[in-house]
């Protein structure tokens, strides 16, 4: 069989801190549970169902679903890079970003997928790697490099937290 | 049992090509046979010979964008896609055609011809186009029309945000174009490249909507979708990369074909280290290999698809390695240069390179020049006042400029050249002008450009000690300041003008995403190579009140957003009614044929050359469409003889009206007995066009004793059979579009014919010293002749490579063409025989003219 690869066929707009965190929907840490893929018009998604651990941003819920775009359905295969790839029973804290359609999606890709260390720490570490894919300043439009984030999750869930409260 | 004959198939085709089929790696989607050498690739493509001649349809979904940035429309966004189709279809020596199509109803039922669908979707924050060819999992290994492998694409999506308030939106800015034109790229069957090119990955998109596409773009569609002798024009290096300890093939190593100045080309290595780098236009090049970025491949996640063999297996990339330039040196002064020519081959350019054991050191670089606003010039000053682009720019003229080059991870190199110059100096951690500020690495280089430094694209070499990097079209050379509109007027004409500097004969003028009319190649005044003040144009079709941004882009890839991002002057139009479809017929057709469909609109401003029809469906090709007026059209339209049954959608863009009917348009079953026209053409062989007095042949199927007309005229039809029909063009015929009728007992069938001029006749040829050259009187290689002529279509004139002068066939070099006489040069000697001199306009001849020729 044919693993599921990615392509790097994507383009990407950067995404600061402050914007995954204000401009999410939700932001969760949960695992991932299972998924499936299905068209959505021409286009396949793979749907990941994510057992939520915490929220931090958004509307309750014990799950939700994930949809990523690229994916198998009868024999035929799209696949678009950047978009993160899990596997079952790994664990992320994932913003979240649902339309008027009602699918949630994470953020600029891989940009709102951090992996959580799952070393038995109660303050596990977070990465982010950088994302390759060819991304543009918001301002300017013009190229720019993505850099990858490393952090501790209590870190994390403060900043949130923080930028928040400051919203709010 | 059908599964096993494909097998045994695949088999017999992998023996017959590992005797001897060239080694080409290319970043496409790639399947091998096997896992051991020699290796054949056969790449993900679409199958010439599933489409409707040689066309494939793009089609952009009519459920266009939800949000609009301001002064955005639908016509600016599917100006944006018909540019980045009208790109790939630059690609010289092309046997696909590629069609932007119009629009298609988000609900189209099943399309039997392959085609690639634009749609707009909902897309989070961060997020801008992504685009995929559907490919089998299981791959499906088939030959096309030329015995050439292949796994088919049937369909490929391009998926763009539906909001264009946000990311690369409004679709007018050139961000919303280049990620067009990347995810066609895909869309077509590549992936990416780490040479600067439309589809490159991480590093330098050195695209423009002026060059949208670059050498190394060209070549990696040619390998796919090449006429049959399209490399009869470009040349080819090929070799092998092993590691130095032995004879380990690298796989995909990145092998790059680089001019001192101008694009590179590149490509990569297969699993035993082999490449072909082929599409290179004809030049001087050296030659280096570099190691994929560590995010060029990985596993799970991005980086390169494949390559896989035949049972679904992939190949990873060999072990990481240092740069090297051929013949195995860091020093690109003592690197080997090949002159290539065309068609030309040089083998064995081999590398053994260094295995590495961390990671490579250098990547993903991106670089920025800086632009003073108060000068409208590149500066070394920068401040909190500066406009920055990427990649960056050079004014030549200037006394020194300055490059900053961003990337990561850390690394301080010992130089940084551009390939040719003298290396800069570099700041140091302890100069006030390296930052590392972030966990990104910004250095800044300072050069000075040598005399004579010509403009265009230059490559950025960083020494890094016992390693390299070099960045691909990092740097644009330019001779002048980017273009900056200063104010934008409306004239009573309809025309508009703009005054600002940086203007030249290069400028064209945009109108959010479609060019101005008449703007290309030389709207400044006569005797202005410097430049000028002003440009005059006319905008494309509007609609109602629309508002454009007017932005201004020169050939050297400079634009005026550099310094005018922020404040981008706009252009508005008058009001006017809503543009509308009237009248289209007929509205349905059968499978199979070619047929003509007549198009009325209402406050409709069509334009020769700016209108395109679709009927929303792959299964229908439009062929050509002409513009008889403002509000008239005539489309001549193949539907496929396997088509789905069912309704579609027309569609009519000219500028940004858009026109549609959902679902207006059917496909019926054919009426048994009923004409089909496949093709009219003329009835000599070898004459390319239709005029006044031909025969013209109708080809298709129940054709048999017709009644036609022509322009309205009952034509003499001198032969008739099932599939074959012989009629004379009336001599009183116009030129120009006119509409055939063909009609049988079984039915009736319409179609538009471009009728020409006739061939001119050639009424005699002289020497310079006028004496006669003719069947007796002989000509001598070499000789200046001239040719009297009569009947020559006027606008050859003005369009001179429309008409060749042939000697036995033979083309000559064309001096002079006026309206009653051609020069041309002998330039070949006949050894004394009488010889034939044509005149061919359009691909049609004159009767033969025949000299004597020393």
């Amino acid at each position: 069989m044919l693993g599921v690869a990615q392509l790097q066929s994507a383009t990407l707009q950067h995404l600061s801190e402050s914007d995954l965190i204000s401009k999410s929907t939700a932001i969760v840490r949960g695992t991932v549970q299972g998924s499936y893929a299905a068209y959505s018009g021409p286009l396949i998604f793979t749907h990941y169902r994510v057992q939520v651990m915490e929220r931090w941003k958004g509307p309750a819920g014990a799950t939700v679903d994930v949809a990523v775009p690229g994916g198998i359905v009868n024999g035929i295969r799209q696949t678009y890079s950047g978009a993160p790839q899990f596997q079952p029973g790994d664990q992320y804290v994932l913003f979240l970003w649902t339309g008027k359609s009602g699918m949630t999606q994470i953020m600029g890709f891989s940009q709102g997928a951090f992996a959580v260390a799952q070393d038995g720490s109660s303050d596990p570490s977070l990465t982010r790697a950088a994302s390759h894919e060819l991304m543009l300043d918001p301002v300017t439009h013009s190229q720019v490099n993505d850099q990858a984030l490393t952090m501790r999750l209590s870190a994390l869930r403060s900043r949130v937290a923080s930028a928040l409260g400051a919203v709010q | 049992m059908r599964k096993r004959a494909i097998v045994r198939a695949v088999v017999a085709v992998a023996a017959a090509l590992a005797m001897g089929a060239p080694v080409e790696s290319y970043y496409h989607y790639t399947f091998y046979f096997t896992r051991s050498a020699p290796f054949t690739p056969v790449r993900a493509r679409f199958n010439l010979a599933a489409l409707t001649s040689n066309t494939l349809n793009v089609f952009v979904s009519d459920a266009g964008p939800v949000n609009y940035a301001s002064n955005d429309t639908f016509g600016s966004v599917l100006g944006e896609v018909k540019q980045a189709v009208a790109a790939w279809n630059t690609v010289p020596d092309s046997a696909l055609q590629l069609n932007f199509a119009g629009l298609e109803s988000a609900g189209q039922p099943q399309q039997n011809t392959p085609g690639i669908d634009v749609v707009f979707t909902e897309m989070p924050p961060g997020l801008l186009g992504y685009g995929s060819p559907n490919i089998p999992v299981v791959p499906l290994f088939q030959k096309d029309s030329n015995g050439q492998l292949l796994v088919a694409i049937a369909r490929s999506t391009v998926a763009l945000t539906n909001d264009t308030t946000n990311g690369a939106g409004p679709s007018e800015l050139p961000d919303f174009f280049t990620t067009a034109v990347h995810e066609l790229g895909h869309a077509l069957g590549l992936q990416h490249t780490w040479t600067g090119a439309a589809m490159s990955q991480g590093v330098i998109r050195n695209t423009t909507r002026v060059r949208p596409i670059d050498a190394d773009d060209v070549a990696a569609f040619s390998l796919l979708y090449g006429a049959p002798n399209w490399t009869a024009n470009y040349g080819s290096i090929s070799g092998r990369v092993t590691f130095a300890a032995g004879q380990v093939g690298v796989n995909l190593a990145s092998v790059v074909a680089i001019p001192a100045a101008g694009p590179a080309v590149s490509a990569l290595t297969d699993p035993a280290g082999f490449y072909n780098i082929s599409g290179l236009p004809p030049g001087t090049y050296m030659v280096f290999v570099h190691p994929l970025p560590p995010d060029g491949f990985t596993r799970n996640a991005e980086g390169l698809w494949g390559p896989f063999d035949a049972n679904g297996f992939q190949f990873g990339p060999g072990a990481s390695f240092q740069t090297t330039f051929y013949p195995g040196t860091t020093d690109t002064t003592a690197a080997t240069t090949f002159n290539l020519t065309a068609g030309a081959s040089i083998n064995q350019v081999d590398f053994n390179v260094q295995q590495i054991e961390a990671t490579v050191p250098m990547y993903d670089v991106i670089t920025r020049g800086y632009l003073d606003p108060s000068i409208r010039d590149y500066t070394v000053n920068v401040n909190s006042e500066s406009d920055w682009m990427s990649p960056a720019f050079i004014n030549v003229n200037q006394v020194q400029s300055l490059v900053e080059t961003i990337y990561s991870p850390l690394v301080v190199p010992q130089t940084v050249s551009i390939l040719g110059f003298a290396p800069a100096p570099v700041c140091t951690a302890d100069s006030p002008c390296f930052e590392v500020s972030t966990p990104l690495s910004a250095l800044f280089a300072y050069f000075d450009a040598p005399a004579n430094a010509g403009t265009g694209l230059r490559h950025l070499v960083f020494n890094l000690n016992n390693d390299m990097y070099v960045l691909p079209a990092g740097v644009n050379l330019v001779d002048k300041q980017p273009p900056y509109i200063d104010s934008v007027t409306g004239n009573p004409d309809g025309t508009v003008t703009l005054a600002g500097t940086g203007f030249g004969s290069d400028s064209t003028v945009y109108f959010d995403s479609l060019p101005a009319l008449g703007a290309v190649g030389g709207t400044c005044p006569s005797g202005t190579s410097a430049g000028c003040s002003t440009i005059t144009v006319a905008p494309p079709a509007g609609i109602n009140r629309q508002i454009a941004d007017i932005t201004v882009f020169n050939g050297d890839g400079q634009n005026s957003l550099f310094l005018q991002s922020s404040n981008i002057p706009v252009y508005s139009y008058p009001a006017i009614g809503t543009p509308q479809l009237q009248t289209v017929s007929p509205m349905s057709l059968p499978p199979g044929g070619e047929a003509m469909v007549d198009i009325v609109g209402v406050n409709t401003s069509f334009v020769d050359g700016q209108v395109t029809v679709g009927f929303g469906t792959s299964d229908i090709t439009v062929n050509r469409v002409w513009v008889l007026g403002p509000t008239h059209l005539q489309v001549n339209v193949m539907v496929a003889s396997g088509a789905a049954l069912g309704s579609s959608e027309i569609s009519v863009i000219s500028g940004f009206q858009v026109m549609t009917q959902p679902l207006a348009f059917q496909i019926v079953p054919a009426i048994p007995g009923a004409p089909v026209i496949l093709a009219v053409v003329n009835g000599v062989a070898g004459q390319a066009t239709i005029y006044p007095n031909a025969v013209a042949t109708i080809w298709g199927a129940n054709l048999a004793n017709p009644q036609i007309t022509i322009n309205g005229e009952m034509a003499q039809v001198a032969y008739s059979s099932g599939d074959q029909v012989n009629v004379a063009v009336p001599a009183d015929t116009p030129t120009g579009p006119i509409v055939l009728n063909l009609a049988t007992s079984g039915g009736s069938v319409s179609l538009v014919v471009p009728i020409s001029y006739a061939p001119p006749v050639i009424l005699g040829i002289a020497e310079a010293s006028g004496a006669a050259v003719n069947a007796t009187s002989a000509a001598t290689s070499g000789d200046q002749l001239t040719v009297a002529i009569s009947g020559l279509d006027p606008t050859v004139t003005l369009a001179s490579g429309r008409l060749q002068v042939e000697v036995a066939g033979v083309p000559m070099p064309v001096q002079l063409v006026s309206a009653s006489q051609i020069q041309f040069t002998l330039n070949q000697s006949f050894n004394g025989t009488q010889v034939p001199v044509t005149i061919v306009v359009d691909g049609s001849s004159s009767a033969p003219f025949p000299i004597l020729a020393q």
